[in-house]
């Protein structure tokens, strides 16, 4: 397995752990969000998803990373590295630990945090898996933002109907 | 481009890129209510190591390797501003990264028992820990783009 196997099968290992963790955090949010108040057994499970959340993103950063230096030894250049999908893919992951931050902090409201951080990493696969993507970089800013607002939509959705069915 | 450049590159963005882990680590854990103090001085510790060594093979890769030979590609080509504007700034700022990083281990290791006490203390670790983090992560997105700026 040459190099270039071996880190996109990392880079695709960090996307899943990243991507799932997010998406069970979300799931189990809502399930625990019933009686209103999270007793240790529920903070335990939302630690082990955040925990493997943390980890996929490490991952991620570093095989990421990994194909960067293999880009730059075959001197792909600005047609890759200034690519509009690519800088988005950037742009997204910076939001993903901004946001990260700031909820630790409680400076952004939870909700909206975990909203935005679920949304990023989906997006960041999309925009993985979506190689001819051929749009302006603000043109994928201004989907993200529009995804951002149906995810935020769709999880309250969720929210409502599961709290309204117990 | 040698097999030790190679090396000495990749340690460089590896050893950078862990700097910048630890310290979001620490960030992420100085406010917990059961804040591990142990945790917090062995993430500082690690991130002044980790810095140290990004800066000497990163240090290594530019005065043997990127004056020589990628300098003057990036100079002849359509992006001179990314050498011009963005390592000229990483190549300063990034003198200040395992200082600013040994006093945030200085602070942890001898005055870590008033964070508990001390909010505005831990609020300014916590500030100066968020500085160094935006400014590892800016000079790692430099990185990146001077990367980009050599093609074909």
């Amino acid at each position: 397995m040459d190099w270039n196997v071996f880190l996109r099968e990392l880079h695709v290992l960090g996307t899943v752990l990243g991507v799932g963790g997010s998406t069970f955090a979300e799931i189990f949010a809502i399930k625990f969000s019933k009686d209103g108040k999270i007793d240790i057994f529920e903070h335990e499970v939302l630690r082990i998803c955040i925990g493997v959340l943390r980890l996929g993103l490490i991952i991620l950063t570093f095989s990421g990373l990994g194909l960067l230096v293999l880009w730059r030894m075959r001197l792909l250049g600005p047609d890759v590295f200034y690519s509009p999908r690519f800088l988005a893919k950037m742009t997204i992951l910076l939001i993903l630990l901004l946001v990260a931050l700031l909820m630790n902090f409680r400076l952004v409201n939870l909700k909206l945090g975990s909203t935005i951080s679920t949304a990023s990493w989906y997006a960041a696969m999309i925009l993985g898996i979506w190689r001819g993507l051929d749009l302006s970089y603000f043109v994928i800013m201004f989907g993200f933002g529009v995804f951002v607002v149906l995810v935020y939509f769709l999880l309250e959705y969720a929210r409502k109907t599961y709290l309204k069915s117990k | 481009m040698t097999n030790t450049l190679i090396f000495f590159l990749v340690a460089h963005i590896f050893l950078g890129t862990s700097g910048i882990i630890f310290l979001t680590a620490y960030l992420l854990s100085i406010f917990k209510k059961e804040a591990d103090f142990k945790w917090l001085k062995i993430n500082s510790f690690l991130a002044l190591l980790s810095f140290i060594a990004s800066w000497i093979t990163g240090g290594y890769y530019y005065t043997s390797y990127y004056g020589k030979s990628v300098k003057p590609v990036i100079l002849k080509g359509e992006f001179s501003w990314v050498h011009s504007i963005l390592m000229e700034t990483k190549e300063h700022v990034f003198l200040f990264l395992p200082f600013l990083t040994l006093a945030l281990f200085a602070v942890t290791y001898f005055a870590y028992s008033d964070f508990a006490k001390d909010k505005k203390l831990a609020l300014s670790v916590a500030g100066l820990c968020f500085t160094i983090v935006s400014i590892a992560l800016a000079i790692m997105l430099s990185g990146i783009v001077i990367s980009g700026a050599v093609g074909k």
